[in-house]
């Protein structure tokens, strides 16, 4: 269901093959399945939000755990192609001043990094 | 070892079954017909039955229906046998609740084979069983706990009514009134990441630690920029993967001020002379170090009513999966204008349970109603 690719070498790319919403065991099995990736090594993660309908709070608890994980070298985790309600619940978590929100798309993340 | 019935009006074939399965050290039972097969099958309590489909008073199906409507006995794996072109009944069995077949004649590899490995299979469905029966009571026990320490009744003086209720699974929502004063209260409803026991336990912490910050300060000023900030470098993220969002707040009956702060959660309604204002959250998520003291103060007027929800209520879908959404809270709230805070109260949860329906809620559901 999720896929990894690996841009301009050092860039992970995350989306979703259909559309999805990242709760309750699909929100375990996210965590699983990134937890099989080398995304501490990554200069940055873009996760693509096209194919996600919704997120419940496990799922934002993934999503901060990524971050955590990339901080501490100074990358960053970058979202893009959010729908609204999802970006509107990442702004009432105040998650927007930590993630990297961007409104074009992942070619467009890719190049502004 | 496991205990084998083995249901088959010709002698020779139970003689052989029986030599085939005791040296695999089996314990066997035989029935020569229906009637003593499904006797033996209620007093023996059989591992596993081996059932012949041509018996000289039931059909073979008959019995295995027998068994199946029998709610003690139906999880007892059923092998018919049968001869090798009978392949619509073979069909009609393993349709019937039959778990495998074997078609005579057999050979004993084959009949060790097979029952063998429906035995394995029964036993491991067997303790998964088990397995999620404890974890079912757990789950209950953890949601026990969580439900007795939210408020039974709102305080003296302090005008106030609340929806509470956790989801089958347990959620992570909670809330609490505390009296500070005569005329001033401490009110707060916070909402865990996640489901089940993890949030459940993480909203006890949560409760326990606003109950020992209360008893730290004793008799001084309960500081609302001083215990978000705590809370905050308290219950970080990385501690157990699991985050909260918290509205907190200090109401002045007599004054009729509001400190509020809002950490991540949804933004609380507020109306005043009949009109909305929805109070913008100015705050992240507990746990990330996001927490800056930003607190709003508002004066308010007598009648004016606060609404404060977790995001179960507003995000609850109806059979079309559409959800309740903030609208149609709004509006309804608009219509009870003239009402009293409790009927409120009802009104809103008749049109929450009619719009949710039968389902089982996926998230806890909280809303407290404050009237100043």
């Amino acid at each position: 269901m999720f896929k990894f690719e690996l841009l301009k070498k050092s860039i992970g790319v995350i989306s979703l093959e259909k559309p999805v919403r990242i709760t309750g065991e699909t929100s375990a099995s996210f965590r699983k399945w990134y937890e099989s990736k080398d995304l501490a090594s990554c200069s940055a993660v873009i996760i693509d939000g096209n194919n996600i309908q919704f997120i419940d709070s496990m799922g934002i608890a993934a999503l901060i755990s990524i971050y955590k994980s990339l901080t501490p070298k100074g990358s960053n985790l970058h979202l893009v192609n959010l729908s609204p309600e999802i970006k509107k619940l990442l702004a009432t978590l105040r998650l927007d001043r930590l993630f990297q929100i961007h409104d074009g798309t992942v070619e467009e993340a890719v190049k502004s990094l | 070892m496991s205990r084998i019935l083995v249901v088959d009006d010709d002698r020779a074939v139970r003689v052989l079954l029986k030599s085939i399965l005791v040296k695999d050290s089996h314990e066997v039972i035989e029935s020569p017909d229906g009637s003593s097969a499904l006797l033996a099958a209620r007093e023996e309590r059989p591992d596993l039955i081996l059932l012949d489909l041509m018996l000289p008073d039931y059909n073979g199906l008959e019995v295995l229906s027998g068994l199946k409507e029998d709610s003690d006995l139906e999880v007892i794996p059923v092998i018919v046998l049968t001869g090798s072109s009978d392949r619509q009944s073979k069909l009609t069995a393993l349709s019937s609740g039959a778990v495998d077949f074997i078609s005579k004649p057999f050979m004993s590899e084959e009949v060790l084979l097979r029952v063998n490995t429906q035995l394995k299979l029964h036993n491991l469905i067997k303790s998964l069983r088990v397995a999620v029966d404890s974890l079912q009571n757990d789950v209950l026990a953890a949601g026990r706990i969580q439900a007795a320490l939210v408020p039974q009744s709102a305080p003296q003086g302090l005008k106030m009514e609340w929806i509470y209720s956790p989801s089958y699974r347990v959620g992570g929502d909670i809330f609490d009134v505390v009296k500070l004063g005569e005329e001033k209260f401490f009110v707060y409803l916070a909402d865990m990441s996640g489901h089940g026991v993890n949030a459940a336990m993480l909203s006890v912490m949560v409760h326990r630690f606003i109950e020992d910050y209360r008893g730290r300060i004793g008799e001084g000023e309960f500081d609302l920029k001083d215990f978000m900030a705590e809370l905050d470098s308290s219950f970080r993220f990385e501690k157990f993967n699991l985050f909260f969002t918290i509205i907190s707040m200090i109401i002045d009956t007599a004054s009729k001020k509001l400190l509020l702060c809002n950490a991540g959660h949804p933004s609380p309604l507020l109306m005043e002379n009949g009109r909305f204002r929805v109070l913008e959250n100015k705050e992240g998520l507990i746990g990330m170090n996001m927490i800056r003291g930003a607190i709003e103060e508002l004066n308010l007027s007598g009648g004016d009513r606060l609404i404060l929800y977790t995001d179960g209520f507003t995000e609850s879908t109806n059979e079309d999966g559409e959800m309740f959404g903030e609208e149609r809270l709004q509006d309804i709230l608009q219509g009870c204008l003239d009402m009293s805070l409790s009927a409120t109260k009802e009104n809103l949860r008749d049109r929450f349970e009619k719009y949710k329906g039968i389902k089982n809620a996926e998230d806890d559901v909280s809303l407290l109603l404050i009237e100043f």
